[in-house]
């Protein structure tokens, strides 16, 4: 037993704001990977062909039915008996980039369904291709209905990331753990992230939203946009 | 080589009948200490998110205070918070087990707490005021007219809930928690 003592903590301060860093690239690098993957996997099981239907609904249901430390694990300590080097940061990326990416895609699906089907008529009307309406008509409306639940994808990705930790990616969790056993001061440590990550979920979040009403939803450009471009009145 | 490369082989051929059996205990770990959590966790989420759906200015703010620090830190740190933290500081010790119901109890108490409030506040205010009309207390129009239809709401997203809550369970191993993820 010790009294609550937060002196260690910003003593090493720079281990965690380095840990904080890893973290932040982690997440970056996963959105940017899990977005790539996305779109191309929501079209295909968007697609009426089966050989397009299957694989991408393998890979879905794969990781959205394990847990993310299991696909850490299979990555992580799989890849070597392989024959394939593996660095812990890379690896994170990777498994957490996938992970994401098969929510993400089926949010974006969510919003491609959601386009009304008489908008798409219209830009055919219009004299659009089917790549044009896709990318004019479709992607637009799209976007701005899966924003949200993408947003909240992503920050649930940021809290995931520190399962890395159990694969020695030295983020936020695990230079926290690290600390702990140097300074021998659990509470204090662990607290301290609880509360980094409590702020950093709530910067995320209030940037979304944010986002979301100023340039999205409500009184947004892109609104004002698409109706030009569409010629859609009211 | 030779050595190296029957000795990889001998090692695979141990996975057998023994670990099987493991395995499955552990997956029965798994599927003990997720359920008996998530008993937990739906009891409590339903008192405190009721408590939000309330009309009293402060009172139903309160809740917050425990839910938001929970949906926006990752489980592992909650677990580490209570499992190494706490007994470093007061003289609560918990045990695997008990850390492990705790925080994904708590954990998943304040999703559901979330949904609670969410499929409560989706039921349109004039099924109140009719309930109102009709002569029925604030309860009675809760039990008899709200409940049934804000439950229908409730299932779905509560399922999703329970499914991720099995997911994270597999944390528990950073506790030395013996369940199917640390066994394999």
């Amino acid at each position: 037993m010790s009294s609550l003592y937060f002196g260690d903590v910003f003593k090493n301060a720079d281990v965690l704001l380095r840990g904080l860093g890893i973290t932040f690239l982690i997440s970056v690098g996963s959105l940017v990977l899990g977005l790539i993957i996305a779109l191309p996997v929501a079209f295909m099981r968007n697609s009426r062909s089966g050989l397009l239907r299957f694989p991408s609904s393998l890979y879905v249901e794969f990781f959205r039915n394990t847990p993310l430390l299991a696909q850490l694990f299979f990555f992580f300590y799989g890849l070597p008996e392989l024959g394939i080097n593996t660095n812990a940061i890379v690896v994170a990326i990777i498994a957490i980039g996938l992970n994401t990416g098969a929510y993400n895609s089926e949010v974006i699906r969510a919003g491609l369904l959601s386009v009304d089907k008489g908008l798409i008529d219209a830009s055919y009307a219009l004299g659009m291709s089917p790549l044009q309406s896709t990318v004019y008509v479709v992607l637009p409306n799209a976007f701005r209905v899966a924003f949200k639940p993408l947003s909240s994808t992503f920050i649930n990705m940021v809290l995931g990331t520190s399962t890395a930790a159990s694969v020695t990616a030295n983020e936020l969790m695990n230079s926290a753990v690290v600390l702990a056993g140097n300074v021998f001061r659990p509470f204090e440590i662990y607290s301290t992230i609880f509360v980094g990550y409590c702020l950093l979920t709530f910067t995320l979040s209030f940037i979304a939203k944010f986002a979301d009403y100023h340039l999205i939803s409500k009184h947004g450009k892109m609104k004002n946009a698409l109706k030009s471009s569409v010629g859609v009145s009211g | 080589m030779d050595g190296s490369q029957f000795f990889f082989t001998e090692k695979a051929t141990e996975l057998s009948y023994q670990d099987l059996i493991f395995m499955l205990n552990a997956a029965g770990t798994t599927l003990a200490a997720t359920l008996f959590s998530l008993l937990i966790g739906t009891l409590l989420g339903f008192i405190l998110g009721m408590i939000t759906t309330f009309k009293i200015p402060v009172l139903n703010k309160l809740p917050y205070i425990f839910i938001e620090p929970l949906r926006n830190s990752p489980l592992v740190v909650q677990l580490f918070l209570l499992f190494y933290g706490l007994p470093m500081l007061t003289k609560i010790n918990f045990s695997k087990w008990q850390a492990a119901f705790i925080t994904l109890g708590c954990n998943t108490a304040a999703f559901i707490a979330v949904i609670v409030h969410a499929s409560v506040a989706a039921i349109p205010q004039h099924q109140w005021e009719s309930a109102y009309a009709l002569g029925h207390s604030y309860a009675s129009s809760f039990t008899h007219i709200i409940f049934g239809q804000a439950f229908r709401i409730f299932i779905p997203p509560a399922l999703n809930i329970y499914i991720s809550q099995l997911h994270t369970s597999s944390l528990l191993s950073f506790i030395g928690f013996m369940e199917i993820t640390h066994a394999g």
